[in-house]
């Protein structure tokens, strides 16, 4: 097999490389119709900038080349004032919710991954499985939440199950805390509820993020505001923080769900 | 086939130079051993090995670019050819690519395109290193460092690229931000986004850089091992390396750098490979497209290392300075209009830089001790086999000693000039996505060695009695194919076995571990 890459170039229309230069300063001209100055700018910067150094490396290519690079540059260019499609808002990635009275309790359900390799792998590594539930600052009872998962009480948090760095006392970061293995057996999901202790006083808050890969539904997290229940996905496009994970020996974490 | 089509064929004693740098590298890191700290890791055969081969990976990496240079100074243009000085066989003019090997080249930018989408959304090996099931940052949520872009999971460093996409695309006022001297890369994600929507623009654009990548090899595989499979086995490499598929989808722009150190390497052997080699206007368009691409993120540092190494400075500085200098007339420009339009060109990696500099004066300053405790503590040996696992350096290596002197020299240079910073940047983070900047040199070495172990499989055929040209053939084309597949299976091992070990390796890099 013989390769030779070198096009020849002798064949083509020496007048292709003028259209291609007249379609590139086109494409230069329409970008300049923007919105704003600080674009107007911005564009004309980098279409100098890239434009000579796309003549340096195209213009030795075939012209058929440089005729298909500025025509999709002009493209491009036109679309950019012709479609109608701001850039995308993402929803944020931390928020809270405060929790301000003993009626208020936060509600998520997970359904483990049963029948996936990466469940069965951890379980029968006898993995322990957590659950996670982040909140802000140092919670210490009374002044804490206290976790329920399928109507057994698991306990409240504490200091002893914070996890991960928290650069300040006030630093959101998740509890760990340790669920018997005897809860996934028969029990195709968990119900997880968060509410204040009831001697608490203080306002506590539940983080909350985005949710890509529910296990239970985009609205598996639940808000219960002492009246009405409401889902963070409808308000917020999220999902309160709140997840199983199963660890071996060493905390190997087997699987992160929520 | 040919291995090579260039007249200075390998002789007896053309690896002086290299392998008497290996050799003091490997003489000076069991040295050093000996100065590091008693410390608990000491007791450890593996740390120790880790320790050894990293300074003398390093070391040997230094010194070749020790002899490098000096060759490059003392060379005139009538010495002996190496990279940039030798007149490469002028093309005939008469040459298409033929259409199987075209056939073949959208083959591999389908291959790039199906990799590309296959570890999209969630898949991301980027994205999904991050996962506390990765191991490493275990106190970050379920889904990772992530964020939702036009309802697709991604990887979250992609929202501070957003408020200079905004700025392009006019949505929004300029809001400085780390990422003010990477302007390039959110121009040409804007060029995008309008017809594809945020998340597939920064997509298309990896995309892009991927083929152009992969297709920049194809020509530089073909100019320095004419008449071989090199670069094509090369391109296929590049559409199946850890790199591009790392990156794959992620709103980031080091694809993007990728594709434009690749291109950028193709304008060089262009420009200082024909008549107009050397000459003030070449050395000045060089230096502009470098510029341009370090607009994007980083490729002028290991390309202008590349330019100094691979040009003999005494006949040809006055167009390296040139060329240096005209670099950064867009990289000065870009920061004075960006500043006058409230940008700030502050933090990110110009401060991390300057830590990882800091870092190595307080080394140097520690005396043999410290630089021998570097070996264990920024795993430089991590770093190099985080970018390109075992099997691509044992390939490499076959190819390095089987290539021409001037193939071999030319990649030996891209490697240096892409290790040098990474290696440099370890004593503040371990890099391997910087060090992967050597694919070109690396991949196409590794491809010389996939066509060096066809070709003895096919003579092997041969002495068995298998001798006709078509069973050699076949066989040939069985071990190369047998070689891309189990290669393209590592680079893919999250897709088969849910297994993220190779992408957590190219994220962090590998500590201690072997």
């Amino acid at each position: 097999m013989v390769i030779d890459p070198r096009i020849d170039s002798t064949g083509w229309n020496p007048r292709l490389v003028t259209v291609a230069r007249g379609i590139t300063v086109a494409a230069i001209a329409v970008q300049l119709v923007a919105p704003t100055f600080e674009a107007i700018v911005s564009r004309l910067t980098f279409a100098i900038i890239f434009g000579i150094g796309a003549l340096v490396i195209a213009g030795r290519s075939a012209p058929v080349v440089q005729l298909a690079g500025a025509s999709t540059y002009l493209a491009a260019s036109i679309a950019m004032n012709v479609i109608a499609r701001p850039v995308a808002d993402p929803p944020s990635t931390l928020w809270g919710q405060i929790i301000d009275d003993s009626r208020q309790e936060v509600a998520h359900r997970i359904i483990p991954p049963y029948g996936t390799r990466q469940w069965h792998q951890g379980w029968v590594s006898d993995g322990q499985p957590f659950i996670y539930v982040c909140a802000r600052g140092r919670l210490e009872p009374p002044e804490t939440l206290v976790l329920t998962v399928n109507g057994s009480a698991i306990g409240a948090l504490n200091p002893s199950q914070m996890f991960g760095p928290r650069p300040q006392p006030e630093s959101v970061g998740f509890y760990r805390i340790p669920v018997p293995r005897d809860l996934f057996s028969g029990s195709p999901a968990l119900d997880i509820q968060v509410r204040p202790d009831n001697r608490a006083t203080k306002p506590l808050e539940i983080c909350g993020t985005i949710t890509a890969r529910p296990t239970a539904g985009l609205e598996s997290s639940q808000f219960f505001d002492g009246a009405s229940w409401t889902s963070p996905w409808a308000t917020r496009k999220g999902r309160f923080q709140i997840e199983l994970r199963l660890e071996g020996p060493g905390g190997h974490v087997f699987g992160a769900w929520y | 086939m040919r291995t090579t089509g260039l007249s200075n064929s390998p002789g007896v004693f053309r690896f002086r130079k290299e392998l008497a740098s290996v050799a003091l590298a490997i003489g000076i890191s069991v040295f050093l051993i000996y100065a590091l700290p008693i410390a608990d890791y000491l007791a450890d055969w593996s740390a120790l090995a880790d320790i050894a081969t990293g300074l003398a990976a390093s070391l040997s990496f230094l010194f070749i670019a020790i002899s490098t240079a000096v060759s490059s100074f003392k060379m005139r243009e009538t010495d002996a050819p190496s990279v940039g000085t030798h007149r490469h066989p002028e093309p005939t003019r008469n040459g298409i690519v033929n259409p199987l090997t075209a056939l073949m080249l959208v083959g591999v930018l389908c291959l790039c395109s199906l990799e590309w989408y296959l570890h999209r959304d969630d898949r991301n090996p980027f994205l999904a290193s991050s996962r506390p099931e990765a191991n490493e940052d275990t106190w970050l949520t379920a889904d990772g460092y992530a964020m939702i872009l036009d309802g697709h999971i991604a990887q979250n460093d992609g929202t501070f690229l957003l408020p200079m996409l905004r700025m392009f695309t006019g949505d929004a006022a300029p809001e400085p931000s780390e990422m003010d001297r990477r302007a390039g890369h959110l121009y040409l994600v804007a060029l995008l986004e309008r017809p594809f929507g945020t998340y597939w623009a920064f997509a298309v654009a990896n995309l892009l850089a991927w083929g152009t990548a992969s297709l920049s090899l194809f020509w530089l595989g073909s100019r320095f091992w004419p008449g071989t499979s090199v670069g094509l086995v090369g391109s296929a490499l590049v559409a199946t390396s850890q790199g591009f598929i790392f990156m794959g989808t992620a709103p980031q722009g080091h694809a993007v750098a990728y594709g434009a150190f690749a291109l950028l390497l193709v304008v060089h052997a262009k420009l200082f490979d024909g008549p107009q080699r050397g000459s003030l206007q070449s050395a000045i368009r060089l230096g502009w497209a470098t510029g341009a691409g370090g607009l994007i993120y980083f490729v002028h540092i290991p390309f202008l290392l590349f330019v100094w190494l691979a040009t003999p400075i005494r006949t040809h500085w006055r167009g390296m300075a040139a060329a240096t200098l005209v670099t950064i007339v867009p990289l000065t420009g870009w920061e004075l209009v960006g500043t006058s339009l409230g940008l700030s060109f502050t933090g990110g990696n110009n401060d991390l830089s300057r830590e990882a500099l800091v870092n190595w004066m307080s080394l140097l300053r520690g005396g043999l001790q410290d630089i021998a405790s570097w070996g264990h503590f920024s795993s430089p040996r991590g770093v190099l086999i985080g970018a390109f696992w075992y099997p691509w350096w044992i390939l490499a290596a076959i190819g390095w000693w089987k290539s021409p002197r001037i193939a071999r020299n030319w990649a030996m240079v891209v490697l240096i000039a892409a290790f040098a910073p990474a290696l440099l940047f370890t004593t503040r983070f371990q890099l391997p996505r910087v060090a992967f900047f050597a694919y070109p040199g690396m991949l196409l070495l590794v491809a010389v060695g996939i066509d060096e172990v066809a070709k003895l499989g096919s003579r092997m055929i041969s002495t068995f009695g298998f001798g006709n040209g078509a069973a050699r053939r076949t066989v040939y084309l069985a071990v190369v194919l047998t070689l891309l597949i189990a290669l393209a299976t590592v680079t893919n091992r999250d897709l088969i076995t849910g297994s993220l070990r190779f992408a957590v390796n190219f994220h962090y890099a590998l500590g201690t571990e072997w």
